[in-house]
């Protein structure tokens, strides 16, 4: 069984890392994270949010489109996206949970 | 290379976390009087039918309003109107309850110093021109307003001068920037951006004499020409000139993040432009209501738009720091205290590489001639 963080973990541990702000307000937007949740509901500004993604590009290695980006509102738009491109898998848990989806 | 490799650069590095400290303001506009004591060709106040409500000039209203913007989430409040310097009590109001700001002002009576917004002035030519398109309310020529703006507000730290193009004006700019500089103050650049509905002698629209794209050229030659001659006053990069002044106006050039147009997932959601009777229509909220999009290349819808477009500037590092250079730009106008950069990320050189570049040419929706490769 790999120790690999899972899509879902990933992301959020990208999105964590990338945010500019105080470590409380950081520990906040972790709390209200959900993967259905809207980010821009939890806290995050719409140019964190490019700021996230632009990040997600770099690491998962793909191009997201630009007509994609008004749709990858939550974590787990991402990540089907994501898995679409054929570039993660797609945990079914929640948040820190480390089910990896087996095949 | 991507995004995160461009982060990896010591200065473009610190430029992003500088600038990214200020990805949190949220702003709206407020139209705060409906009164001025000029009719200026080329006001955007007096157009479309914003300026036919009755104003509200209870002080105490004001303050509720902006107490529910806050808790809206607006931190940032453009006060405008046709002249805010003539509702003192309204301002302070603004200020008490949201102290980041700014106010569009003709200059002509001084705002109390302890309202710390930026205060935008606008100029329209120097004295052949501003003498021209100022009108009294009573269709008079209007007064040369320059010299009056600089005397109110002599080592006031607050201002930064609007100086709005025009296809007669180009030249005029460069008594009216010599004269900014000897005071010490600093000055940015607008594009007159026609209205909706009504042609104005200022509209860049084609004439007898020249072609609008040819009036651009010669207003960002002369854009480049202020930067360089004065480094210390003009507050405007070479890619705010390369945009500003672009063939396309800005939306046909990005899209438009503000409700009345596209729409997006940040000011698209919380941008409301305020009328003096505290109302709001959804269908005007933008900076510059009645402005016809197609022409729009007004300098705060700039702010809003290019600003929005990070990942269409990630596409390559020269792109990206054409963007820091617009954005540090952006917020030296319009937030109290922030100092730019000293030097350009983007030269002249990269500035008109970019425009050697072939363009999709897809008029209807935002075209992207950064999506061509660099």
């Amino acid at each position: 069984m790999s120790n690999a963080p899972d899509g879902m973990e990933r992301l959020q541990s990208i999105l964590l890392g990338s945010l500019d702000k105080s470590p409380g307000v950081i520990k906040e937007i972790r709390q209200s994270l959900t993967p259905d949740g809207r980010l821009l509901d939890a806290g995050i500004d719409s140019l964190d949010l490019m700021d996230f993604l632009l990040r997600v590009e770099d690491e998962f290695r793909v191009e997201i489109e630009q007509d994609e980006y008004p749709k990858l509102v939550s974590l787990r738009a991402i990540l089907t996206y994501l898995s679409a491109r054929e570039q993660v898998s797609e945990p079914a848990g929640d948040l820190g949970t480390t089910t990896q989806r087996t095949s | 290379m991507g995004f995160t490799d461009y982060l990896k650069d010591p200065t473009l590095g610190g430029v992003y976390r500088k600038i990214r400290k200020h990805f949190g303001i949220r702003e709206s506009a407020y139209d705060v009087t409906s009164a001025c004591q000029l009719r200026c060709d080329g006001c955007y106040y007096f157009q479309g039918d914003k300026y036919q409500v009755r104003d509200n000039r209870n002080a105490e209203d004001w303050h509720e309003l902006m107490k529910q913007e806050r808790e809206r989430g607006i931190n940032f409040v453009n006060l405008a109107g046709a002249e805010p310097a003539l509702v003192p009590r309204i301002l302070e109001a603004c200020y008490q309850e949201i102290p980041s700001g700014c106010i569009f002002t003709n200059g002509l009576k001084p705002i109390a110093p302890n309202i710390k917004y930026r205060i935008h002035i606008s100029v329209w030519g120097d004295e052949t021109g501003d003498s021209i398109y100022r009108k009294l309310a009573n269709g008079k020529k209007g007064p040369y307003c320059l010299p009056n703006q600089l005397k109110n507000y002599e080592n006031d730290d607050r201002v930064v001068f609007v100086y709005t193009f025009n296809r007669e004006n180009v030249t005029q700019v460069d008594n009216v920037v010599s004269a900014i500089h000897e005071h010490g103050h600093k000055v940015t650049f607008n594009v007159y951006s026609s209205p909706e509905k009504h042609g104005s002698l200022l509209s860049l629209g084609e004439s007898i004499q020249e072609s609008e794209t040819d009036s651009l050229e010669r207003i960002r030659e002369k854009m480049f020409k202020m930067i360089v001659d004065y480094p210390d006053s003009v507050l405007y990069s070479y890619y705010n000139a390369f945009v500003h002044t672009h063939p396309l106006s800005l939306r046909k050039q990005f899209g438009c993040p503000y409700p009345r147009a596209d729409g997006g997932p940040g000011i698209g959601t919380t941008f409301r432009s305020y009328r003096a009777n505290l109302t709001h229509v959804a269908d005007h909220n933008c900076c510059v209501p009645d402005t016809d999009c197609s022409q729009c290349r007004h300098y705060a819808a700039g702010s809003a738009i290019v600003s929005s477009k990070l990942s269409m500037h990630a596409k390559s590092e020269r792109l990206f720091r054409a963007w820091l250079d617009y954005v540090d730009t952006y917020l030296s106008i319009w937030v109290m205290g922030y100092q730019r950069e000293t030097n350009f990320l983007c030269s002249r050189e990269d500035v008109e590489a970019f425009a050697e570049l072939p363009c999709n040419g897809n008029q209807e929706t935002h075209v992207g001639w950064e999506h061509a490769k660099p």
